[in-house]
């Protein structure tokens, strides 16, 4: 497959930490790309640098769209070249890149993402948060918007069909009209990815999608990402603790440890590789490997402990006349 | 609640107004000895009895259905229709009983009203910044001293008459906004606060200090407007023509609060109008999702920074022109009116009013306006009253008069 996303050597440091050293990945179009790794690996400062929250301090990151490629980390934070400090042009881009940070440069190239802790306009409605969304489709000249022409009217009705079009898909057209803030947290979850979705995006980025959601809702989740992968043209990049969904849903499965990428394969591969193992477990090897280091935790096999001899219970009794038995779910 | 209860309920309030005001206004000292007047309790109880009757009843008629509508629109509850606040022939009898104000309103109170009026659009651009974009701005002053002081210098030095004034002064205090915006992109809540407030300072103590520009303290005389090129004054300056001597009509002091007054009311409309449409535009909504959550608006395409300026600049324009027509109102200008005083003012109006809402702005500045000339008469409690009334009404609505509307759609299936 051909990749979407190249990045190649995206380092990174907060004043002497380095939080990413040289990582080096490739997204497939239309896959489901997984990073995962244990806490503090650096899995958001890759997304922060890629959206470009963050200016990395080297690295390339290029896109690849049907127009030509498109290098992220430069159109996000221009540089200067020697030649560039006679060029007026490139010295104002430069100061208004300095000023604005850039970051709806890569939602224009096609890049959309989520946040780790949800981040919804909470006092809007579901509708108007997915509105802003569309900021850039949208007709955005100031007397068109006052004296209502048809051009402005014809794209505020196209961008709420798309919306609501989206609303549907993920079942939530009954909570058009709400506020965000007050919706319950997995459906607030999802209304943030639609509201990435709303911003027509080739690559949708998901910092930890399904997080304090239950298993349920997970495998909703779940299916609906292969449902964008499939039917809607989509590539996804996310970043996951929950194993079960990675190694489910994803293609391909990119792990980091320490601000490097330690491992990178397809889910199969990964659950035995023994550096991934190491990194979250803390052992080189499933079972009982010889271990090299004399800090390692000494792991028993299940399967050599004795057997625990089931606690004997008191029998369950229900009395008829206390409980409510009709009023129990099932 | 049944009549048994209301009763009941009534009777209760009553008995308690009794119990008080039986020591405090049953007793009364007479030269040295006590005499027991019962009628004044008795009458006081009464009185809070029926009261209370009296306001349970009407609650109780407004859950009745055709009074359920008008109890609807007085919630401040968000409500879930796409209906206008008020329908089209409402907005028509307001504006024409706006208008017919200066044939029956004395001079005084006409000036009063300009000057609520002026509160109105300045509290309409304000909301913008404050209330729409979340970017608290307490220098608010300073884009009103801007186009008053425009106005003042442009006529002395340029020559600028009041209606080339206010597009003039419109862009020189949106330059000012932008200006202003410049080095506080990156700042939130308090310190986006206080840099305001000096900026508001700054703006103040330079008119106050340049005095061979401006005049300092003393400051400097701003023309009435004309109209269609005749002007509005007893004698005209050279080379023009008074209103009264062309039209051949006796001359009338009060011309000119009356078409400053019109013009202001006709500016207000159309602004009233132009703000309710930005609110529900692409920019009015990047305005409310900057101020709830900025990084959220980044990671959608939103260029948070022309956004923000774009807040600061046409809330500025706005102020502008609230200078200039201060200034055309006044007659003259000079540093003292605008002091922080003035900027807490326009914000009590819009926090008042409710923040994002436009009709509660315009209700609160005339409120407050009209409160502050009726409380004239207890000089020296003025404030105090008027602070006690403000901690009022935040406890009881606080999110002011009227709270903003957000906007529903009506979404069916067959859309």
């Amino acid at each position: 497959m051909t990749p979407l996303l190249t990045v190649r050597d995206l380092s990174m440091h907060f004043g002497g930490v380095a939080a990413l050293q040289g990582v080096t990945f490739t997204v497939a179009r239309g896959a489901i790309t997984a990073i995962i790794g244990p806490n503090g690996a650096g899995k958001t400062t890759v997304f922060n640098c890629l959206t470009g929250f963050y200016a990395a301090a080297a690295g390339v990151v290029r896109l690849q769209r049907e127009e030509g490629e498109i290098d992220l980390m430069r159109a996000v934070h221009p540089t200067l070249q020697p030649r560039d400090y006679l060029n007026p042009r490139a010295l104002a881009r430069q100061a208004y890149g300095w000023m604005t940070g850039g970051t709806h440069k890569v939602v224009r190239a096609g890049v959309a993402r989520t946040f780790q802790n949800v981040r919804l306009f909470r006092d809007m409605t579901v509708l108007e948060n997915l509105l802003v969304a569309q900021h850039r489709l949208v007709e955005r000249r100031l007397w068109a918007g006052i004296l209502r022409t048809r051009e402005y009217l014809a794209a505020e009705a196209a961008a709420l069909d798309r919306a609501v079009a989206w609303l549907e898909l993920f079942g939530m057209f009954e909570d058009a009209n709400r506020l965000a803030g007050e919706l319950p947290y997995g459906q607030q979850r999802r209304l943030e990815i639609i509201r990435a979705l709303c911003t027509d995006p080739v690559l949708l980025c998901l910092d930890e999608p399904a997080a304090g959601l239950n298993p349920r809702e997970t495998q909703a989740l779940s299916r609906m990402i292969l449902r964008l992968r499939d039917h809607h043209d989509l590539t996804i990049l996310l970043i996951e603790h929950d194993m079960n969904l990675v190694m489910n849903i994803s293609d391909h499965v990119v792990v980091l440890d320490h601000g490097e990428v330690i491992a990178s394969g397809t889910p199969a591969a990964m659950q035995g590789h023994p550096a991934v193992l190491e990194a979250y477990l803390g052992v080189a090897e499933p079972v009982d490997g010889a271990s090299g280091g004399g800090l390692r935790e000494e792991v028993v096999p299940v399967s050599s402990l004795p057997p625990v001899p089931p606690k004997p219970r008191p029998p369950l009794i229900i009395d008829p006349s206390v409980a409510d038995i009709e009023a129990c779910p099932p | 609640m049944s009549i048994a209860a209301s009763l009941k309920h009534a009777a209760r309030w009553g008995g308690l107004t009794l119990l008080l005001s039986l020591p405090l206004s049953g007793w009364m000292l007479n030269g040295y000895q006590v005499t027991t007047t019962w009628h004044r309790p008795l009458w006081l109880a009464g009185g809070v009895f029926v009261g209370t009757l009296l306001a349970m009843a009407l609650a109780r008629l407004l859950e009745m259905p055709p009074l359920r509508k008008l109890r609807w629109r007085m919630q401040t509850k968000i409500t879930v229709t796409r209906r206008p606040a008020l329908p089209a022939w409402e907005w028509g009898v307001l504006l024409t009983i706006a208008a017919t104000l200066p044939l029956w309103l004395s001079t005084y109170w006409l000036n009063v009203m300009i000057l609520a009026l002026i509160y109105a659009v300045l509290g309409l651009g304000l909301n913008i910044v404050v209330g729409l974009a979340g970017l608290l701005d307490l220098g608010y002053v300073a884009f009103y001293a801007v186009g008053a002081y425009g106005y003042a210098l442009g006529s002395q030095y340029l020559g600028l008459g009041f209606w080339t004034a206010l597009p003039f002064c419109a862009l020189l205090a949106a330059t000012f906004g932008t200006v202003l915006g410049f080095p506080v992109l990156r700042m939130r809540g308090d310190y986006l606060a206080i840099v305001t407030l000096g900026f508001g300072e700054i703006i103040r103590l330079l008119l106050n200090n340049g005095t061979e520009i401006t005049g300092g303290p003393n400051g400097l005389p701003a023309p009435a407007p004309t109209l269609f090129g005749l002007e509005l004054t007893r004698v005209a300056g050279q080379g023009g023509t008074p209103w009264h001597t062309f039209f051949n009509v006796t001359y009338n002091p009060n011309l000119r609060a009356v078409v400053i007054y019109m013009v202001l009311l006709a500016f207000l409309a159309l602004l009233f109008f132009c703000v309710g449409r930005l609110q529900r535009m692409p920019i009015g909504r990047a305005w409310e999702a900057l101020r709830e959550d900025e990084i959220a608006c980044r990671s959608l395409g939103i260029n948070h920074v022309t956004v923000k300026l774009s807040a600061f600049a046409m809330g500025a324009a706005i102020g502008g022109i609230g200078g200039v027509f201060f200034a055309a109102a006044q007659g003259f200008v000079n540093p003292t009116s605008f002091t922080f005083f003035e900027s807490a003012l326009i914000l009590a109006v819009v926090v008042l009013g409710g923040l994002g809402s436009s009709g509660g702005v315009v209700v609160a500045a005339l409120v407050i306006n009209i409160l502050h000339e009726l409380l004239r008469e207890f000089s020296d409690y003025r404030v105090l009253v008027f602070g006690m009334a403000m901690v009022v009404m935040m406890i009881w609505r606080p999110r002011g008069l009227l709270s903003m509307r957000r906007q529903f759609f009506a979404v069916g299936k067959n859309l």
